[in-house]
C-alpha cells in the first residue's frame, strides 16, 4: 500500500508554537503519518516560537533573535519538517532576507520544508492513505499558496485517500481572517472575515476542511462553531494518519 | 514633519480614530451586504475580463516595467510633457503642495469671473480637498458623475476608489430627493439615476469652469487622458471656456504605445472592461468657443483655457524613499475588490481619499507615520492585493514595511506591547516557554466547553465577544513528547 521512493531519513519536527499548545493531535498525527513512512522522527525539545507573530507586528529585532535560536537548534538535523504554513513561509523566505550573512540561518530556510511539502517533494510520496467524513474540502492557507506556492501538493494527497469526495470552495482565494497580531488587534474583523468564510464552507457543503497551516485551523474551527457548524475542520496531518 | 497632504482632510476626519471607525462599520448590516456583493461583481468581472487576454501575466509585468521606467526618468518624462503641452498652448503649473494648487485654481476662477464650477470624480481632487476650497470662495460646485452626485446629495465621503458611492442605500439618497431636489422619493434605481445623470449635464452645460482629475498623460505627444464611463468630462472638455486639469505627478506615460497598454490594465483590473466607456486624449487647444452675445446681434469669440496642474503634494519626497514604488500604482482599485479587511470595513473607515490596502500605505506616507500608524496593521497579510495588481506593486512588503515603521518609532497599540512583553519573556527558553504554556492553559481552561473559550470573561470579553477562542489542550505536543 505504502510505497516511498526514496530512503526513509532522520526528519526534526517544528511542530509550531500553536500546534505545541493548542492542538497537539495534530503533531502526535504527523509523528504517525512520518513513521508509517520508515522516517525516524526526534523533537528538539529547546524549540520555542519562531518569531512569526513578532514578524507580522513588524518587531523584526525579535524576529532576528528567534531566528538565530531557531537555527541553532534544528542545525544538527538535515530536514526539518514543519506543521503550519506561515511559519514555514517565514523561516523559507523571511529568515534569509533579515540574515542574509548568518549561514547557519541561509541552511536552515533550505533544509525547512511544509508537512504536505516534504511529503510530496522529498518523500515524493503517492499512496498514503488516510480518512475524513466526505465531502472533503481544501482551505488553501495564504502563506501555503501565494509564499509557498503549494496549492496542488496538498491536494494530491487529499486526492489518493480512499473514497475521497473532495469538494472545491467558491471562495477558494480568500483569507479566513486569521492574521496573528491582526486578530489581536481587530478580532470583530477577523471574526467577520472568518465567518464569510465558514458560510462558503456551508455552501460547499463539505463535513470536513483541511488545511495545513494551525492558525486557519483554529480560526476556522472558532467561524465554524460560532455558526453551529457540524463540519469539522482538520490538519493535512490527521486525515493522512486517520485509518479508513 | 510637515504634512504635505491637505492637512484639512484629516482634521475632518482623523485617521486616529480608525479603530472606532472599524467598530461601526462592522455593525452597519446594510454596509456588509452592499461590500460583498460589489466586491463579488466587481472581482468576477475582473477575472472575466482576464479571461480573453491570452498573456495576462506578460502585460502585467510589461506594465509594471513601463511604470519603474516612468519613475526612474521622472523628471525627463515630465520635462518631456511640459514641451510638448505648452507647445500646444496648454499652461502647465507645478504645484508643491496641494495649497498651491487649489491657490492657482482659485485665482483662475475670480480672475475669469466663475461663478459655478464642474468638478470631477477622480481622487486627485478629493486629495486637494477641493469641495471645501471652492466653497470658501463662495463658488457653486456640480459633481460630474452619479456617484459623486449621489454622495453630494447625502453628505458622505466616497466609500470606494472607483465607485465612490457603493456604500450609501438607495432609501438614504432617496430621502434626500424632496429636499435637495424638489423631486418626489422613488426606490426605483433606474430612475434615481437618470435623475441624476439629467440633472448632472444640465448643471455641467451650465459651468463657466470645470476641474477634471487626469487619468494619464503622455510624454511624448503632450496629451492629457480622461478615462471615465459616463461621458461628462469628454463633454467638459468641450463645453466650458476654462477647464483645469490636475495630475498627480506619477501619472506621466512616455509614449501613447504606453498608454494604450496601462488604460487597459487599469480598465480590466478595477472594472473588468476592456477600455473604459469614455476615453478622451485632450491634444491642442480647440478652437474659440462660439456664443451669441446677449442682444444675439452677433457671435462672441472667446478662447478656451487647459490648464494642466502638476502636482506634488509629497510625491517627490515619496520617490526618494524605499517605499517609493507605491507611485506605480494607477488606482484601478482592485486592491480594495480583493482585500480581506476592506471588503468588511468599507472605504469610510480609512477616513482618507484612499483606502483599502493602497490606501493604507499612502497615508502613513502621506500624512505621516503618527497620524495613520494603524493602518498598516489592518492586513491579514493574505497577499491578495499584489495578486491582482495590475502593475504587480508589492503592497504586502510595503504594508509590513510600515508596520516595521510604526513599531521601530513606538507607534504601537497598548495592547500590541503588552503581548510583546509576554510573548519575549516567554520564548527565551524552553522551560519559560512550557510555564508560559501552562499558565496559558491554567488561565483559559476552566471556561473552555468543546476546546472553545466562550466565556464573558471581563478582560477577554474583547476576543470573545465576536468569535469563541481556541482553548489551549490539556496536554501539550511537548509534554506528550516527553511522555513518550
Amino acid at each position: 500500500m505504502y510505497w516511498t521512493k526514496n530512503p526513509p531519513r532522520v526528519v526534526a519536527l517544528f511542530a509550531t508554537c500553536l500546534v505545541d499548545a493548542f492542538c497537539p493531535e495534530v503533531g502526535r498525527a504527523a509523528v504517525v503519518v512520518l513513521e508509517r513512512h520508515g522516517v525516524t522522527v526526534e523533537f528538539p525539545l529547546a524549540q520555542t516560537c519562531c518569531g512569526r507573530p513578532a514578524y507580522d507586528a513588524g518587531f523584526l529585532r525579535d524576529v532576528r533573535r528567534q531566528a538565530r535560536h531557531h537555527a541553532r537548534v534544528f542545525a544538527p538535523y538535515e530536514y526539518i519538517v514543519c506543521l503550519s504554513s506561515a511559519c514555514a513561509a517565514l523561516v523559507r523566505q523571511d529568515y534569509p532576507a533579515l540574515l542574509p550573512d548568518d549561514e547557519q540561518v541561509l541552511s536552515l530556510a533550505r533544509r525547512t520544508f511544509e508537512f504536505s511539502q516534504f511529503l510530496t517533494e522529498v518523500l515524493e510520496l503517492i499512496g498514503v492513505g488516510g480518512a475524513a467524513a466526505n465531502p472533503v474540502a481544501y482551505h488553501d492557507a495564504c502563506h501555503q499558496m501565494r509564499t509557498l506556492g503549494l496549492t496542488a501538493g496538498p491536494r494530491r494527497l487529499l486526492a489518493q485517500i480512499p473514497d475521497v469526495n473532495l469538494v472545491e470552495l467558491d471562495s477558494r482565494e480568500d483569507c479566513c481572517g486569521f492574521g496573528g497580531p491582526f486578530t489581536l488587534e481587530y478580532p470583530g474583523v477577523a471574526a467577520n472575515i472568518g465567518g464569510r468564510k465558514a458560510r462558503s464552507i456551508e455552501r460547499s457543503g463539505a463535513a470536513t476542511v483541511v488545511t495545513c497551516d494551525a492558525g486557519c485551523l483554529l480560526h476556522l474551527r472558532s467561524a465554524l462553531s460560532q455558526r453551529q457548524s457540524d463540519c469539522t475542520v482538520r490538519h493535512l496531518a490527521e486525515v493522512l494518519a486517520a485509518d479508513s | 514633519m510637515k504634512l504635505s497632504f491637505s492637512s484639512s482632510v484629516a482634521r475632518n476626519r482623523p485617521v486616529a480614530s480608525f479603530r472606532r471607525r472599524v467598530a461601526d462599520a462592522l455593525t452597519d448590516r446594510y454596509l456588509q451586504i452592499s461590500l460583498s456583493r460589489a466586491a463579488n461583481i466587481l472581482n468576477h468581472a475582473r477575472s472575466a475580463s482576464y479571461a480573453d487576454v491570452p498573456a495576462s501575466e506578460a502585460l502585467r509585468s510589461q506594465a509594471r516595467s513601463i511604470r519603474e521606467h516612468t519613475l526612474a526618468r521622472l523628471a525627463d518624462y515630465l520635462e518631456q510633457l511640459e514641451i510638448q503641452a505648452r507647445g500646444q498652448g496648454i499652461h502647465v503649473y507645478w504645484a508643491e503642495e496641494a495649497a498651491d494648487a487649489n491657490r492657482y485654481i482659485v485665482e483662475l476662477a475670480r480672475k475669469h469671473g466663475v461663478f459655478s464650477v464642474a468638478r470631477g470624480g477622480e481622487s486627485i481632487l478629493r486629495e486637494l480637498d477641493l469641495d471645501r476650497v471652492l466653497r470658501e470662495a463662495a463658488l457653486e460646485i456640480h459633481p460630474t458623475t452619479v456617484g459623486d452626485f449621489m454622495l453630494t446629495l447625502t453628505n458622505r465621503p466616497p466609500g470606494h476608489l472607483v465607485f465612490s458611492s457603493l456604500q450609501v442605500r438607495k432609501e438614504e439618497i432617496s430621502q434626500s430627493f424632496p429636499s435637495k431636489l424638489d423631486i418626489p422619493a422613488t426606490l426605483d434605481i433606474g430612475s434615481m439615476t437618470s435623475t441624476a445623470a439629467a440633472r448632472i449635464r444640465a448643471n455641467l452645460i451650465q459651468a463657466d469652469m470645470a476641474i477634471s482629475g487626469l487619468t494619464f498623460a503622455v510624454a511624448e505627444t503632450g496629451s492629457l487622458i480622461l478615462a471615465e464611463n459616463q461621458g461628462n468630462e469628454r463633454l467638459l472638455s468641450n463645453l466650458p471656456r476654462l477647464h483645469v486639469l490636475v495630475m498627480g505627478l506619477e501619472r506621466v506615460v512616455p509614449t501613447l504605445e504606453d498608454l494604450l497598454l496601462l488604460l487597459q490594465a487599469q480598465a480590466r483590473s478595477g472594472r473588468g472592461q476592456p477600455f473604459a466607456a469614455y476615453t478622451t486624449l485632450l491634444n491642442r487647444v480647440e478652437r474659440p468657443v462660439q456664443s451669441a452675445t446677449p442682444d444675439r446681434s452677433e457671435v462672441e469669440e472667446t478662447p478656451r483655457e487647459i490648464h494642466l496642474v502638476l502636482l506634488d503634494n509629497g510625491r517627490s519626497r515619496m520617490l526618494q524613499q524605499a517605499s517609493g514604488a507605491v507611485l506605480t500604482c494607477i488606482q484601478c482599485g482592485a486592491c480594495l475588490n480583493a482585500c480581506p479587511v476592506y471588503r468588511e470595513i468599507g472605504g469610510e473607515a480609512y477616513g482618507w481619499t484612499y483606502m483599502g490596502p493602497i490606501g493604507a500605505v499612502l497615508a502613513p506616507l502621506s500624512l505621516g507615520i503618527e497620524r495613520a500608524a494603524s493602518l498598516p496593521g489592518a492586513s491579514t497579510g493574505c497577499g491578495a492585493c499584489r495578486q491582482v495588481c495590475p502593475v504587480d506593486l508589492d503592497l504586502p512588503s510595503l504594508l509590513h514595511d510600515l508596520r516595521v515603521r510604526a513599531s521601530q518609532e513606538r507607534r504601537v497599540s497598548v495592547r500590541l506591547r503588552l503581548a510583546r512583553r509576554l510573548w519575549r519573556w516567554s520564548v527565551q527558553d524552553n522551560n519559560r516557554y512550557q510555564q508560559a504554556t501552562r499558565i496559558l492553559r491554567w488561565v483559559l481552561r476552566p471556561w473552555a466547553r468543546q476546546g472553545l473559550v466562550q466565556s464573558r470573561l471581563p478582560l477577554l470579553r474583547r476576543w470573545t465577544a465576536t468569535q469563541p477562542l481556541p482553548a489551549p489542550a490539556r496536554q501539550s505536543f511537548r509534554e506528550w513528547w516527553k511522555q513518550r
